[in-house]
């Protein structure tokens, strides 16, 4: 049975322990130790999330770079309201999306279309196969395939931003709901919801993908155990 | 969990009705309604009662069930980028220039 797998974050630890007022401090006196230390910590972060979101490298490390700076200019203001980590995501989210507003090559998906939908006496809609598939168990290797890694990469990149940011926070930065909350200003309820339909419409594109024939397995339809 | 036959949507839906004021059932929509709290254990003792049987007798459920939480995985596996090395320096030399030239 699945369960337990939420969880209050790894990353979430170090979003807070990261507010203590030494680091600030360093970094208001202009410490090049502290300011490799939150460098070290956050870049790498930064980056993964501002490509998760423009899809560009280069839009990714202006991103980097403009988040950075702004640390760097504003840190005298930052008064520790909230961590300093979700002072970073915030401003990196908001940065990504601007770049990537305008730039839009991939037509975005009409989440309604690939969400589940049922009768009137709550069953599932759907032929057999697609109701019975269960390729969770095919090996890491075939499921990882580039065929596979490109319908993940598409579909993420065709969610509508608010729904693609939840995704990204949630499942790539591991993010808890309610830090993805506080970035996004939004409420847990919202983030909740739009993280539930975005990994529905994720699944059901993997899972038709593989019906098909055309992931790294024809569905498995045996029982389930 | 015991294998079953697959149990597949029958035309009247039975299996999955509400009795009286309380729940005594899911539906396959509820059970799906429910999910991301299931697998975040946030449900509580009756609600993960209810998810349960419901998952034991339907295995469009399980197989569902299974694959949401393995999609979910797959994003973080595949949307992992790494930072390249010269990017890094570049920040580094950027950031590290701008510290430079503060006024002390």
């Amino acid at each position: 049975m699945l369960a337990g797998s939420g969880h209050s974050t790894a990353l979430g630890a170090t979003m807070h322990t990261d507010t203590t007022a030494s680091l600030i401090d360093r970094l208001r006196g202009g410490d090049a130790v502290a300011l490799e230390e939150v460098m070290e910590q956050f870049a790498p972060r930064v980056h993964r999330l501002a490509y998760g979101i423009t899809r560009n490298q280069a839009d990714a490390e202006e991103v980097v770079q403009d988040v950075f700076l702004r640390l760097f200019r504003k840190i005298d203001a930052f008064e520790g309201r909230s961590a300093l980590g979700t002072w970073i995501y915030r401003i990196a989210v908001n940065m990504a999306l601007i770049k990537r507003r305008g730039k839009r090559a991939t037509l975005e998906v009409l989440l309604e279309d690939h969400l589940p939908t049922f009768r009137d006496d709550g069953h599932r809609e759907g032929d057999r196969a697609m109701l019975l598939a269960d390729w969770s168990d095919t090996p890491e290797d075939q499921v990882l395939s580039n065929e596979t890694r490109e319908t993940v990469r598409r579909m993420i990149a065709s969610l509508p931003d608010h729904y693609r940011v939840v995704l990204l926070l949630r499942d790539m930065e591991e993010l808890s709901n309610e830090e993805t909350a506080e970035i996004l200003d939004d409420t847990v309820a919202s983030v909740k919801s739009r993280l539930h339909r975005a990994r529905m419409a994720l699944r059901e594109q993997l899972t038709s993908s593989f019906v098909l024939g055309r992931g790294p397995a024809t569905a498995n339809a045996a029982p389930a155990h | 969990m015991s294998h079953t036959e697959p149990h597949l949507p029958g035309p009247e839906g039975t299996r999955h009705e509400r009795h009286g004021a309380g729940v005594s059932h899911l539906t396959c929509r509820d059970l799906i309604g429910l999910l991301l709290d299931y697998l975040e254990a946030t449900l509580d003792e009756d609600s993960v009662a209810l998810f349960e049987r419901h998952l034991a007798d339907c295995a469009p459920c399980r197989a569902y069930l299974r694959t949401y939480d393995r999609s979910r995985q797959l994003i973080g596996q595949v949307e992992r980028v790494d930072m390249p090395v010269e990017m890094r320096d570049r920040l580094r030399d950027l950031l590290l220039g701008r510290l430079d030239s503060r006024p002390s």
